[in-house]
């Protein structure tokens, strides 16, 4: 995970679960900024995991190419 | 010193102007810190040396002792010759103006500096470039820090983008009613399904806008406690980048500018004859500023431009005529402003006690007016009197040009086909006098066979 430090990562997951389980309360002297910060934290892990799929795809690629070729002489 | 109208929320610091026209900004104990980290950093040098941030030097700050007497510094900068506002700029102004903002925050964050806000008020254009104006927007970053501006980028650049790019509707009505852009929730409530659909809007505007609405005590705490490495923040403001490029208005709204010039009702010898007026009378008034209502692709301006015009504002609502303008400016580097404004119903003064955002009139600055091909919009088709029109253009500019395109012309019939009895006094004769009443006139010569004539006055 070359691109996610360990503390990023675990914001990541907080936020995630606030989008996963939302609360429908609606206070009119809050901040909406808050939902803001929550979804750049999501947009970030999630570009951070493209970029590091992106850096491992051709191992990930030739592994699975390895892979069928496996089976297929199976 | 009077302090600018619109300069009040920053305690960091205000803009003021003196009364010989020079802009002097003031910097106050709460922004000193991050004004001295700007400037000791080089970003503040760097990034006006390459033309996208306002020049700016220091000066004596007993300067404004009377209005500011905290100021710690104080800077001065250039005047731009006219201040426009994101509500009325084009689809390409605002992209641009959206572009220079994420740039500038990746070069900033290049020497340890975040920006404090995304205004798309801190940008204004000299021609069709953008400048950043705004010295306290960049701060000190610190580790971990998130986006600071990312909601007001959404609201005020990326959203009024989308609507456009994703629906055709064009943004500025919108945007200057609101004056702060458009909410994610109110985009997602305008998007169409299939939109939506598309994971970077699924993100930036349906889950923003959603998780904006349910908003609550504990969610804002949390929030607070969330952390973004440099590299993760950095990956974010690139992301965006890539994505706003490539937003584009709807292809009916990006017709080249050639085949605007090809529509009009001249043969090349009558477009010879008006740009030949146009050019003789610029060359002979030299203007620093022109103003060119109804500018279309601006084919004229570009003309005004090339015979000793210093800088033309173009004023035109249709859309793709507007886009055309503008890359026509942006292609050739011409010092043409565009900007999307219907001139029977211009910006007025908008914002906190209506000084905020300055409505066009009090931004009225043109040496030479032109009014080519719009006189027969305003009186037949939008059903305004000659003599109000003309006393309007007379009082814009000392000098200006006005085309009279007569009612049989084939353009000005089909404004005429669903009320052929409107302005029963409109023919070039009663244009002239009464033109003749209100100013003199320069010039007066027929340029097409259909009976077009063009007018060069002076305010008498």
């Amino acid at each position: 995970m070359r691109y996610l430090s360990r503390w990023m990562f675990a914001s990541g997951c907080g936020a995630l679960a606030m989008v996963l389980w939302p609360s429908t309360a609606l206070a009119q002297y809050l901040d909406p900024g808050a939902g803001s910060i929550i979804v750049q934290v999501v947009i970030a892990v999630l570009v951070g995991v493209g970029a590091t799929v992106k850096v491992y795809w051709r191992t990930i690629s030739a592994f699975l190419s390895r892979r069928s070729k496996r089976d297929v002489s199976i | 010193m009077p302090r600018d109208p619109a300069s009040f929320r920053d305690p960091a610091g205000h803009v003021h102007h003196s009364r010989d026209g020079r802009i002097y900004r003031s910097i106050l104990p709460p922004g000193v810190e991050n004004y001295r980290a700007a400037r000791d950093s080089g970003f503040l040098a760097a990034a006006s040396r390459s033309g996208r941030l306002i020049e700016g030097h220091e000066v004596d700050p007993a300067l404004l002792r009377d209005e500011a007497p905290d100021a710690v510094h104080v800077v001065e900068h250039p005047r731009l010759d006219f201040i426009s506002y994101p509500y009325e700029w084009s689809f390409f102004g605002l992209r641009a103006a959206a572009l220079l903002t994420l740039d500038l925050h990746l070069e900033a964050l290049s020497h340890g500096l975040t920006l404090s806000d995304a205004s798309a008020y801190n940008v204004q254009f000299v021609g069709p470039r953008p400048v950043f104006i705004d010295y306290l927007s960049p701060i000190k970053y610190e580790e971990g820090q998130v986006w600071l501006g990312y909601r007001q980028f959404c609201e005020q650049f990326l959203n009024p983008l989308l609507l456009t790019a994703k629906t055709g509707f064009a943004f500025q009505a919108l945007y200057r009613g609101t004056l702060e852009g458009l909410g994610s929730a109110d985009l997602g409530a305008l998007l169409p399904f299939r939109a939506k659909l598309n994971p970077r809007v699924a993100l930036h505007v349906v889950l923003q806008g959603r998780l904006q609405r349910t908003v609550t005590i504990q969610r804002t705490a949390t929030a607070r406690k969330l952390r973004l490495s440099k590299t993760a923040l950095r990956n974010n403001i690139e992301s965006m980048r890539s994505w706003v490029a490539t937003l584009a208005p709807p292809a009916s709204q990006v017709t080249p500018w050639q085949s605007y010039e090809q529509t009009a009702q001249y043969t090349p010898e009558e477009r010879g004859a008006k740009a030949q007026f146009v050019a003789e009378v610029v060359a002979a008034t030299r203007p620093r500023t022109v103003w060119s209502l109804g500018c279309n692709s601006g084919e004229y301006d570009e003309i005004a431009l090339k015979n000793g015009a210093g800088s033309v504002i173009g004023f035109e609502p249709d859309a793709g005529a507007l886009n055309a303008a503008y890359q026509r400016a942006a292609t050739k580097h011409l010092s043409f402003l565009p900007l999307a404004i219907d001139l029977t119903n211009p910006s007025p003064s908008l914002g906190w006690r209506q000084q905020e955002r300055l409505g066009l009139a009090q931004r009225r600055n043109a040496d030479l007016v032109t009014c080519l091909a719009l006189l027969h919009h305003l009186v037949l088709g939008r059903d305004l009197a000659v003599a109000e029109v003309l006393d309007w253009l007379v009082a814009l500019a000392p000098a200006g040009i006005v085309e009279f395109v007569p009612k049989q012309d084939p353009m000005a019939q089909q404004l005429l086909t669903w009320k052929p009895h409107v302005a029963p006094d409109y023919d070039c004769a009663s244009v002239g006098a009464l033109l003749r009443q209100r100013a003199r006139i320069e010039r007066e010569e027929v340029v097409t066979a259909s009976g077009r004539v063009l007018f060069a006055f002076s305010r008498l």
